[in-house]
């Protein structure tokens, strides 16, 4: 901050005492007062406002200046009031005042945000929690129903089966759905929810093909699963990556060529301390334009104006979840061709023996 | 039989689930008081578990760990939510495995079964039809003592078959079966696979052991 603007607001006070000190002198002069006692006289009054000036200036400066520099300086401006003194001076005093009442309020505010959205976000696990068991009864009651028409084995069984399996997979994309919201939920206050553990890549993928045979199956694609020659463990959590994979293998899905339609999930080793995961498709691809916002929030693209199911939410949650595991996730694709999204893991001997 | 014990709190998950062990060899029982599970397993000696975790006023890993004073039995925990401690603690408490709903009921039963294996003497070899298959060294001996060597996907097939002998088994169970074995085929693979088994069968001098139903599955005579 600058001195000039302590004196621009007070240039009416200023030019007042000048025109004080002229008339002063004026009068003095008319009496015929010494040069000297008026040259004297004009000396006392400037020393005598000038102190008073500079008084006030330099506590002002103080304050303001303090405030200033903090409120850049932290990155929580709003908690810039923790980090200075109450001004001693009134105006500042009454403004030192304002700025608490005004924080207080806010922090009030935010109060009632947070315990609402943590109140949301409570009933939705519970919710999610609910849902699950008239899911799982339906699944179960379907594979039942399966099963005894396997046993009795009539004509129209048949007919019967391959309506209960349509069925069936309509309740898998469901659970897809629910499992999506349900990380989407947990993102925020996840950090709390993680548990890493030293996990073996190939045991790992080979436990997200199981997980998602009857999704591959029911889509018919074939889901080349394909394993590094020597394994190797890394530190991650494997639920969240039994996660992030099948929402890969989800999208790979959704949007795959009308026949033929492949999917290799395979594990690489780039170098020394890298393990890669990647699941490429031969689908129908990602125009150039939209690959670099893919991983945004809520972003669609081109292939979202054709697919109704496309949420923009799946590769957002990847890419928080991957980024929260410490792990890279980049995305190729040529349009009409292939996608290939590779998650990269970095090996840590030391973290390893760690968690061991 | 195997006697499973079911204690979960959801009535159509409970009845269903009771249905599908009925259905797959098992006596299935079930109750719907929780204030006396422990006293529940002592009375009834299950040879397995199902515990669910979240039961109105009590907690499944409380009783787990309760069950373990008393009992070695196997302890499979089924459970609603996700919550990486529960798993931790199941584990720590003495659970055999866990397992999250909604959970598909073929690999729930598979996990079943190898419990049931792990625990019991596996068996060296299996009779059928004056074959003797070696599942542990792929190879079936046929009556003359010619050993025919099966590939890991047609031992695999035919012991399942075997298991379910003169039922209708649906592809989708044998493709279960299969990716829970680390062999991911696809569709087009397993009728290959198939069709190479009753090629080997017959060569072994049993004939139209494995019969297609269009639609449903297959059957071993």
């Amino acid at each position: 901050m600058k001195i000039g603007i302590y004196f621009k607001d007070r240039l009416c006070g200023l030019t007042a005492i000048l025109l004080l000190c002229v008339m002063v002198s004026a009068v003095l002069w008319c009496f015929s007062v010494d040069i000297h006692a008026i040259v004297i006289t004009v000396f006392l009054i400037l020393i005598t406002f000038g102190f008073d000036i500079f008084m006030e200036i330099r506590s002002k400066k103080r304050f303001l200046e303090a405030l200033y520099e903090n409120a850049h300086s932290i990155d929580k401006a709003y908690l810039v009031l923790e980090t200075i003194n109450e001004p001693e001076y009134s105006e500042g005093k009454f403004l030192y005042e304002l700025l608490l009442h005004i924080n207080t309020s806010m922090a009030e505010e935010v109060k009632n945000i947070k315990k609402e959205s943590s109140e949301f976000r409570d009933y939705i696990e519970l919710w999610i929690h609910e849902v699950k068991l008239p899911l799982s009864a339906m699944n179960l009651k379907l594979t039942n129903l399966i099963r005894k028409e396997l046993s009795s084995g009539d004509e129209e069984s048949a007919v019967r089966i391959a309506d209960y399996r349509k069925l069936l997979s309509l309740i898998h994309v469901t659970q897809g759905y629910l499992e999506q919201i349900m990380y989407y939920s947990r993102l925020e206050v996840s950090s709390k929810d993680y548990h890493l553990s030293a996990v073996s890549v190939n045991s790992l993928i080979k436990e997200v093909a199981v997980m998602n045979r009857e999704n591959v199956s029911d889509k018919e694609v074939s889901l080349n699963v394909l394993p590094i020659d020597t394994d190797v463990n890394v530190i991650t959590d494997d639920k969240w990556m039994v996660f992030i994979i099948g929402q890969l293998i989800s999208n790979s899905l959704k949007y795959k060529r009308a026949e033929d339609a492949v999917i290799d999930l395979k594990v690489g080793r780039p170098s020394e301390n890298l393990v890669e995961i990647k699941v490429r498709d031969n689908g129908i691809g990602i125009p150039a334009a939209d690959l670099d916002m893919v991983f945004e929030k809520s972003f669609t693209g081109e292939n979202g104006r054709h697919y109704s199911e496309s949420t923009g939410m799946g590769l957002y949650i990847v890419k928080t979840l991957c980024e929260r595991l410490g792990h890279e996730v980049r995305i190729d694709s040529v349009q009409g061709q292939w996608t290939e999204v590779t998650i990269t893991i970095g090996i840590n001997d030391y973290l390893e023996t760690a968690v061991k | 039989m195997k006697k499973i014990l079911i204690i979960e709190d959801d009535r159509d998950n409970r009845e269903e689930l009771s249905v599908l062990l009925s259905c797959s060899g098992y006596e299935a029982q079930y109750t719907d008081k929780f204030d006396r599970v422990v006293e529940d397993v002592a009375k009834n000696s299950p040879d397995l578990v199902l515990l669910d975790i979240d039961l109105p006023g009590v907690d499944g890993k409380e009783i787990l760990r309760d069950i373990r004073k008393k009992s070695e039995v196997p302890v499979i925990m089924v459970t609603g939510s996700q919550r990486e401690a529960d798993e931790i603690f199941s584990f720590g408490y003495g659970a055999d495995d866990y397992v999250t709903k909604p959970y598909n009921p073929t690999l729930l039963l598979l996990r079943i079964n190898n419990i049931f294996k792990r625990t019991s003497v596996s068996e060296d070899s299996i009779e059928y039809m004056g074959l003797k298959i070696n599942p542990v060294r792929n190879t079936m001996t046929d009556p003359s003592g010619k050993e025919i060597v099966l590939t890991k996907n047609e031992n695999l097939i035919l012991c399942h078959l075997i298991g379910k002998r003169g039922t209708i088994v649906s592809r989708d169970e044998l493709m279960d079966h299969l990716w829970n074995n680390s062999e991911f085929i696809n569709d087009n693979t397993l009728t290959v696979n198939v069709s190479r088994l009753r090629a080997k069968l017959e060569s072994a001098g049993v004939t139209d052991a494995i019969e297609t139903r269009k639609g449903l599955g297959y059957v071993l005579r």
